[in-house]
């Protein structure tokens, strides 16, 4: 499987890979397949990406759908496409634009984060600034400065300067002072 | 055993949808079993169990509300012992051969209800001449058979779903226990 390392500007074809290593500032183009995705400078991606890790320290465009059994960014990152992974780590700015279907999904920091529906099993957001998401639904959400229309859990905790339209909760609800909810249900 | 990962891939289905079905109740969260391997803990799921629950899920998501669904998938009934008080007011199950039933058990359980149903409902069985057989072992990925040979005979048959018969013997039934338990969950439930 080819290995691909660019601490230049390079052009990455699409393709399947084993390790992708980007530095520098690159353009994929295409849809990849790879092992592990390293991104530590600047990096877009025209096609789609399915790859077992993606590590993006650095800042990253990805215009079609992402498929990683792990995902990491602390950086910034926006994703036009859907995207389904099993573990999901951000503490950086992400922008995504379709739902995402993950596992466990954390958020720390996530300044200027936005996401649009996620669904999953535990689904975490501490982040200092405000974080705003269309829709999550998850077993246990448990979020800080989250601005979102609705969220749905078996255990839902909610805390900081979160406003948020629908909360449903299945087993579990706590709320702390201060946060702005409109409307709560027991499931 | 089938891992999570490979269940979503078999099943094309994503993580939202099947946490979405363990906290509607249509997959039970005794399913969802941890384990822990080299990368840390997984979750796995018995794949007999898991794939055609999925399966039924998929076929019956668009014509049912999810509330509906679950009465299919009553994972209650499974666990269940059923009152023989209970049984005599359901019509579709033969008090004789409730009576019988009850004579040796003190409590019945799904399977006892089901073979009580299936007799009360093919009259063309004589009870009676089956009283004898021990239905206690059977599982709930059984299947009922009702086969006619060309004297016009009716025998009746308990086994997997994929057996091979005779084809001097003519299949005139084929049903699986689990059928039989989502149409007494919901006759059970009125």
């Amino acid at each position: 499987m080819n290995n691909i390392n660019i601490s230049g500007a390079g052009k990455i074809d699409g393709g399947e890979y084993g390790t992708i290593k980007i530095s520098g500032a690159s353009k994929a183009q295409g849809d990849i397949k790879a092992e592990s995705v390293r991104v530590s400078g600047s990096a877009k991606f025209t096609g789609t990406v399915q790859a077992d890790e993606i590590r993006v320290s650095g800042s990253c465009h990805f215009d079609k759908s992402v498929k990683a059994d792990q995902m990491s960014i602390s950086g910034s990152c926006r994703i036009n496409g859907e995207i389904e992974a099993e573990i999901i780590k951000i503490s950086g700015t992400v922008v995504v634009d379709a739902d995402i279907n993950v596992d466990n999904f954390t958020v720390e920091i996530g300044r200027g984060s936005s996401f649009q529906n996620i669904f999953g099993d535990i689904v975490t957001i501490h982040s200092h600034v405000l974080v705003s998401a269309k829709e999550i639904e998850a077993t246990t959400i448990d979020v800080d400065n989250l601005k979102a229309h609705r969220i749905s859990g078996e255990k839902v905790t909610v805390r900081g300067d979160s406003d948020i339209d629908i909360v449903e909760y299945r087993e579990s609800l706590e709320i702390e002072e201060g946060t702005k909810i409109r409307k709560v249900v027991k499931l | 055993m089938i891992s999570k990962k490979d269940l979503l891939k078999q099943m094309d289905i994503s993580y939202g949808q099947l946490y979405r079905w363990k906290r509607q109740e249509l997959l039970p969260k005794e399913w969802f079993i941890k384990m822990s391997v080299a990368t840390g803990q997984e979750t796995f799921f018995d794949e007999k169990l898991i794939v055609p629950r999925i399966k039924k899920i998929l076929e019956l998501k668009d014509k049912y509300q999810f509330d509906e669904l679950k009465n299919f998938f009553n994972i209650d009934i499974e666990k269940k012992k059923f009152d023989k008080n209970e049984l005599y007011k359901v019509e579709d199950l033969d008090s004789y051969i409730i009576t019988d039933f009850v004579k040796e058990k003190s409590e019945l359980n799904l399977v006892d209800v089901i073979i009580i149903y299936l007799f009360s409902k093919y009259k063309c069985l004589n009870y009676d001449e089956y009283k004898d057989y021990d239905f206690s072992k059977l599982k709930l990925d059984s299947y009922f058979y009702l086969l006619e040979d060309d004297q016009k005979k009716i025998y009746m048959f308990i086994g997997d779903s994929n057996m091979i018969i005779d084809k001097k013997l003519v299949v005139k039934e084929k049903i699986s226990f689990e059928n039989i338990s989502t149409t007494l969950a919901n006759i059970l439930k009125d």
